[in-house]
């Protein structure tokens, strides 16, 4: 074992229940920013008074079960080359909750009255098991109004100061509790990157950590709102798009992580004052 | 090993702890300075420990320069000092689990570490109780352990805090023999204290501190 996971083990080994009580509401209040975050980034703000959103239908096929991929193949390019549809997207099996369908085409048509034509179309094909029309298509989009906008901005804000503040008591109390370690390492000449560096990955850890849980979270919430468009889930058009879920999921990891830094960095600033 | 010059100091309070301090200690030789409480016996040793920097004078350990030393060289001078000082506590688990602790932070394997460990532990009279935990050691044993800390990763020179301070006649002279133990395997130990010198150490060159000054 290095150096560095010894002292690591030895660090999350010393955490009392009540500094490690506040390191796991640090990380739940992670999760809270990270929800936040990709609330702002799933939901659309509401159209302008007198539109609908958008000009274009989206409608879902799901796939038979028992298609080939090479129909499935052939059914895209035919999709492709439509000239009433703008957008397809194909969405996998393993992104789906439900298990009677080998995949979906997501279907924006280029007009709105272009799609009940579509979805006759798709209805009548024998590859497809079933087409549902998505929120986006009746205009029943869930909208995120400008006022709640910046109440979620001024709550991820509050929550990562929150965040912060509660990081700074769980650590305070781990490092109390890693004091006697600290001294032996101070008065052994030890570099103190040696004691450090664990204490910015427990940081690290936490966003890590948070940051996964929300993905687990997310990811589900992803695949039961592909698989029922007619779910209230189904009404957050962001949820619908795998490329803006997988954007959230990728920019949730970053956010978790710079924000685990931030922690592990106030942890090694409390460690430096500590030791000093 | 060690060359104190002009060795001045005030504390945090403007208090004048040192006044034109000069030591030498050579290789291998054991030294005992005494002194009355708030002698600054305790001060001279975080300074030759390199825990706190010189403010006016010279430090020099193994011929160098303590406050002229980067960060890397200084970090490196560190591990060849062992340091007890006299508020040092003993962490919860077993006497062998502690020094364990320190080899392996600093690099051991872990059977290195134990090796050094039960070496230490062999020096300071503690393998019987290797097994036991810190916090059911006798003051002795705790000091014996503490001793056994300090010296585990082998450092040249060893700087001991107040080691006999409340401590029974005969308990002295086994803390005594131990640092005598310690010493006869080529260290050089510079110890303080404030009480009565153990008879074991009685031959060993002894100096005075006292308001800041020392005299042979």
């Amino acid at each position: 074992m290095s150096t560095f996971l010894f002292v690591f083990r030895s660090l999350v080994g010393s955490l009392r229940l009540r500094g490690a009580l506040l390191l796991l509401a640090t990380g739940v209040l992670m999760i809270c920013v990270l929800g936040a975050f990709s609330t702002l980034f799933l939901l659309e703000a509401p159209p302008p008074a007198g539109t609908t959103s958008g000009s274009e239908g989206e409608l879902i096929a799901y796939l038979d079960a028992m298609l080939p991929t090479l129909d499935i193949e052939h059914l895209y390019v035919d999709l492709r080359n439509d000239p009433r549809i703008a957008r397809v997207s194909y969405v996998l099996p393993q992104q789906l909750t439900r298990r009677d369908v080998s995949g979906a085409f997501i279907v924006a048509t280029s007009t709105r009255p272009d799609t009940d034509s579509v979805a006759e179309d798709l209805a009548a094909n024998p590859s497809i098991a079933r087409v549902d029309r998505t929120a986006a298509h009746s205009g029943a989009l869930a909208a995120l109004p400008g006022s709640l906008r910046t109440g979620l901005l001024l709550g991820l804000l509050v929550g990562i100061a929150l965040c912060l503040a509660v990081a700074r008591f769980g650590l305070g109390d781990a490092l109390r509790s890693f004091d006697g370690q600290l001294r032996i390492l101070h008065l052994a000449g030890a570099d103190p990157w040696t004691y450090y560096a664990p204490i910015l990955a427990l940081g690290i850890g936490c966003g890590v950590l948070a940051s996964a849980a929300f993905i687990a979270i997310l990811y589900p919430i992803h695949m039961a709102a592909l698989s029922d468009v007619e779910s209230p889930l189904g009404y957050a058009q962001g949820l619908l798009d795998p490329a803006r879920v997988q954007l959230v999921a990728v920019l949730t990891a970053l956010i978790g992580i710079s924000l685990g830094s931030l922690v592990g960095a106030l942890g090694v600033g409390l460690a430096a004052r500590r030791s000093a | 090993m060690v060359q104190v010059s002009e060795l001045s100091h005030t504390d945090d309070d403007g208090i004048r702890v040192l006044e034109d301090v000069h030591l030498h200690v050579e290789r291998e030789e054991l030294v005992v300075i005494a002194g009355p409480a708030v002698a600054g016996k305790s001060t001279l040793l975080r300074l030759l420990a390199a825990q706190i920097p010189p403010q006016a004078g010279q430090v020099l350990v193994q011929g160098r320069n303590i406050a002229r030393l980067g960060r890397r060289k200084a970090i490196g001078l560190r591990r060849r000092i062992g340091y007890l000082p006299h508020d040092f506590s003993l962490l919860d688990g077993t006497v062998l689990e502690n020094l364990e602790f320190k080899l392996r932070a600093l690099g051991n394997f872990r059977e290195q570490a134990e090796e050094r460990s039960l070496i230490a532990l062999e020096d300071v009279g503690l393998t019987a109780k290797l097994a036991t935990r810190a916090a059911e050691l006798d003051q002795v044993d705790r000091l014996r352990a503490g001793l056994a800390v300090a010296i585990c990763n082998e450092p040249l020179l060893l700087l001991v805090d107040e080691p006999f301070a409340d401590l029974e006649p005969e308990d002295r002279d086994a803390i005594g023999s131990a640092l005598l133990r310690i010493h006869a395997k080529g260290r050089t130990i510079i110890i303080t204290t404030r009480g009565p010198i153990p008879a074991a150490l009685e031959a060993q060159r002894t100096v005075q501190l006292a308001d800041g000054r020392l005299t042979s």
